[in-house]
């Protein structure tokens, strides 16, 4: 009886609180139904206003007036409407709504939210101006990426820049992977590979003479970027780089940028006392670089005793077509350690054309 | 009068291009899920349908690939809406017998362009 006259209280509060918790969210969802109504209504006069700003070669100035001229509780709602209709779109249409926006002070106004304490703010102000391109206020994010407390915020930062694009943001963007604030390498690599060609004398100035985290970010991007004069300073660091994590990116990225001059270095990088990893790397690399005197040196390695090496080998050959087929076809009708490598490509040519190419004449290839 | 349909969910999407379209003299219909493409494509035969992957109902792909089946209404050009990160349906799509494509976010004039290509293609 004392449990039951214990429980009861207890049950009767859970019950109140429950419709009460219940009560809560059917308000507040139709507060935000109505509220969303309220702003569509908002925004409605002004869509085909913002549509023929868009879509118009030579966009009426009475169009722009009109939607500057909004108030500010109609700005209010069609300010996420426009950022929206950016996200959608590119070129002259896309730059008649960012005009729009800085015209009306959005742009200041996000670039104030840059520095609030709020750091889902800062964030959330970052990514919106990183929609804006040349018009986004560069330093600020470039700031921010490097030195904000936050860690999600330099995230946000560093993918903001890659948005934007410009090639002079390669600088920070590098300094962003080094250090105790430093951001994943791979979000880094992808917003420096949308800052294209521009970047590549910045990245080779980091390849030379940056942390390794650094180095080995401009390693890799600029094997992306594909600037045949960065061959010369990959290759020096292929071969004498002091982290080995550098040495295979420089080398993967002499495969990508694809100059024969790479071919040495690169066979070097090869040789039985180099680490498996970097080996197997370069590999593929000479692969990538092609041509006849590639074809030799990937038929020398084709017998190596390291697996990956051997196995590389002959992908990388398979990868230079019908020049190769008559190596791989010796080997693998040969007893060298490198049959079975040979013979596995062969029969996955076959699998892939439908024909066998390992049972074609001499004559025929 | 050339035809056009404009099948996409965003209403910002087909109010943009068909306005686009509209202004260089295209005929414009428009659907916003793939089922009501398809029956647009059916009963309207338009000259080209350009058609976001990611719809409610039919995806693009499954839009376009009825039309294709359909003999009669297998003429028409087809342009894909992608978003970026569905560019690996490209090549699924050009299986399927698509005409072109295009990658949001997206330009209304390069839009037209293609537009314009396609059917330039189909007269030739």
């Amino acid at each position: 009886m004392t449990t039951l006259s214990a429980f009861v209280p207890a049950g009767f509060a859970l019950l109140l609180l429950s419709v009460i918790l219940g009560a809560a969210i059917v308000v507040r969802r139709s507060v935000r139904t109505r509220l969303r109504r309220r702003d569509l209504a908002l925004v409605e006069p002004f869509r085909p206003l913002l549509v023929s700003l868009v879509v118009d070669d030579q966009p009426a100035p009475e169009a722009i007036s009109r939607i500057l001229a909004a108030d500010r509780r109609a700005w209010r709602a069609l300010e996420p409407h426009i950022i929206a209709m950016v996200r959608k779109l590119r070129g002259d249409g896309k730059d008649a709504l960012v005009a729009l926006l800085e015209e009306r002070g959005s742009v200041d106004r996000l670039t104030r939210r840059l520095s609030r304490p709020g750091a889902v703010g800062r964030a959330r102000a970052a990514e919106l101006l990183g929609l804006l391109g040349e018009h986004a206020p560069r330093a600020a994010l470039e700031r921010m990426a490097v030195s904000d407390n936050d860690t999600e915020v330099r995230l946000v930062a560093v993918r903001a820049l890659g948005e934007i694009g410009d090639p002079r943001s390669a600088r920070p963007l590098v300094a962003a992977v080094v250090g105790p604030r430093a951001v994943p390498l791979r979000v880094v690599a992808r917003s420096l590979a949308r800052l294209g060609a521009g970047a590549s004398p910045e990245l080779v100035r980091a390849l030379t003479s940056g942390a390794t985290e650094a180095r080995a970010v401009s390693a890799e991007i600029l094997g992306l970027i594909g600037d045949t004069a960065a061959a010369g300073p990959l290759a020096v660091s292929a071969e004498q780089d002091p982290s080995m994590d550098v040495r295979i990116r420089s080398a993967r990225s002499l495969g990508r940028i694809g100059v024969p001059s790479a071919l040495p270095v690169l066979g070097r990088c090869t040789d039985p006392d180099q680490a498996p990893a970097l080996r197997t790397v370069a590999t593929r690399a000479i692969g990538d670089v092609g041509g006849p005197i590639a074809l030799q040196m990937l038929a020398g390695l084709l017998d190596d005793a390291t697996h990956r090496v051997a196995s590389n080998a002959a992908r990388a050959l398979a990868g230079l077509g019908y020049a190769a087929l008559p190596v791989l076809r010796r080997a693998a009708a040969g007893d060298g350690p490198g049959a079975p490598y040979a013979a596995e490509v062969l029969a996955e040519s076959d699998l892939r054309t439908g024909r066998s190419v390992a049972a074609l004449p001499v004559g025929v290839l | 009068m050339t035809s056009v349909l404009v099948a996409d969910d965003d209403r910002d999407i087909r109010e943009l291009v068909s306005f686009k379209l509209q202004a260089a003299g295209y005929d414009v219909v428009t659907a916003s899920d793939g089922s009501a493409a398809l029956a647009q494509v059916i009963a309207l035969r338009p000259d080209v349908a350009v058609l976001d992957v990611m719809m409610p109902g039919l995806s693009g792909m499954e839009v376009l690939k009825a039309v294709r089946d359909h003999v009669e209404v297998g003429q028409t050009r087809i342009i894909l809406l992608t978003a970026k990160a569905q560019e690996g349906d490209v090549a699924a799509g050009f299986a399927l017998g698509a005409d072109d494509y295009i990658v949001k976010p997206f330009s209304p004039r390069e839009l037209l362009s293609r537009v314009q290509a396609v059917l330039g293609r189909r007269a030739s």
